[in-house]
């Protein structure tokens, strides 16, 4: 079977040189909010695609992906250029991300339910993140989604955070080293081990 | 098998999310939202700046407190009084400090009792309570500036038991 792929316009490709997305940064550094719109631009689908499928829940993604790019405004100043400026705002991104989560999960607020279904207070955002499911993908697309988001909300918020990042945001194991601040073999292991229990969680549903 | 062939691969499957993205609509107000927000945040005043202010006004007060509190507890005598362990002893005394002449020459007395007495400064015994084999022996001695025996059962009956007990 193929995999009904959306309209590739859809997906903004990050095709700027690091040093045109450093210009980008000093020219926001001097007050330029047109240039931070344009970094905004760059990087929005990508950091929101990461967040939504770290949290599941569309409209956390959205509040998420905006308290990151309004973080990263206000801390531009303490990007020193060592990294890649996408990886800093990832990192941003990943660590609200998980904190949140962490949040949610203390509360007693996390259920599987309420992850999928995003019940929420911002309804207009959250009908405006929900894909359009029939139009555009086949009804088995939606559910093999389906189980491919429960199979991953088993994985723990690490193990889960480490194959988004990989295999559907395509990042090296370096730049996820990078991220989550561990090592490359830490990245290695817990993709492996997050792979071998999405293979046993959706048996009926992949090849083998 | 054939059923098998035509189901996707893990990977497959993980990379088709990448296309499960909202419509247009949503970035445009996802992109405002952010614009309005981070305008926003340049009027707030940044971590740091939240607390030059208040500190003009609680530095100072600050300052003053801790001035005031630490000149008080310079004046008055530590409460806390040093325990010094005596070798070949089960005593344990509680000594302070006091600095006088009279103390002194109450250690050179208790040191002319042929005490193997250490601690050279100047010093007044508090209290010395030993109930291990002196059961009834409760020697208290203590007062301001005086080393004056408050209270003392036995010792005139077992002094030489005593200070052979209370080897210093």
């Amino acid at each position: 079977m193929q995999i009904a792929a959306k309209d590739n316009n859809v997906v903004t490709e990050v095709s700027l040189h690091p040093d045109e997305v450093y210009d980008l940064v000093t020219l926001a550094l001097d007050g330029d909010f047109s240039a931070f719109d344009k970094i905004m631009s760059l990087y929005k689908e990508r950091l929101y695609s990461v967040i939504y499928n770290i949290t599941f829940n569309h409209n956390d993604a959205a509040d998420l992906t905006q308290e990151t790019f309004v973080k990263a405004f206000r801390s531009l100043s303490k990007f020193k250029r060592k990294s890649s400026f996408f990886t800093w705002i990832y990192r941003i991104g990943v660590n609200m991300a998980l904190t949140h989560l962490k949040k949610k999960k203390a509360r007693k607020f996390f259920s599987f339910d309420q992850l999928i279904n995003g019940e929420s207070h911002h309804k207009e955002i959250s009908n405006l993140a929900t894909p359009e499911k029939s139009s555009v993908k086949s009804t088995l697309l939606n559910e093999l989604h389906e189980k491919l988001n429960e199979a991953l909300s088993e994985l723990s918020d690490k193990h889960r955070t480490i194959v988004v990042l990989f295999e559907i945001d395509g990042l090296s194991h370096k730049e996820i080293a990078t991220i989550m601040k561990c090592t490359e073999g830490t990245v290695r292991s817990r993709l492996h081990y997050a792979k071998l229990q999405l293979q046993s969680l959706l048996g009926d549903y992949i090849k083998n | 098998m054939n059923t098998n062939q035509s189901k996707p691969s893990l990977e497959a499957l993980l990379q088709s999310k990448k296309y499960d993205l909202p419509s247009d609509d949503f970035w445009n107000v996802l992109q405002d939202r952010v614009k309005g927000k981070a305008l926003a945040s340049l009027s707030e005043p940044s971590f740091p700046q939240r607390f030059i202010k208040p500190s003009f006004v609680f530095l100072p007060v600050l300052a003053l407190a801790l001035f005031y509190s630490l000149s008080f507890y310079s004046d008055t005598p530590s409460l806390s009084s040093p325990t010094i362990s005596i070798a070949d002893t089960s005593i344990t005394a509680n000594l302070q400090e006091k600095g006088s002449s009279q103390d002194f020459k109450i250690i050179q007395d208790l040191e002319s009792l042929d005490h193997d007495y250490t601690n050279t400064t100047s010093v007044v015994f508090l209290s010395l309570n030993d109930k291990s084999s002196y059961a009834e022996t409760n020697l208290e001695l203590s007062h301001e500036n005086s080393f004056e025996i408050q209270y003392l059962s036995n010792f005139d009956h077992h002094q030489d038991d005593l200070l052979s007990q209370y080897t210093f």
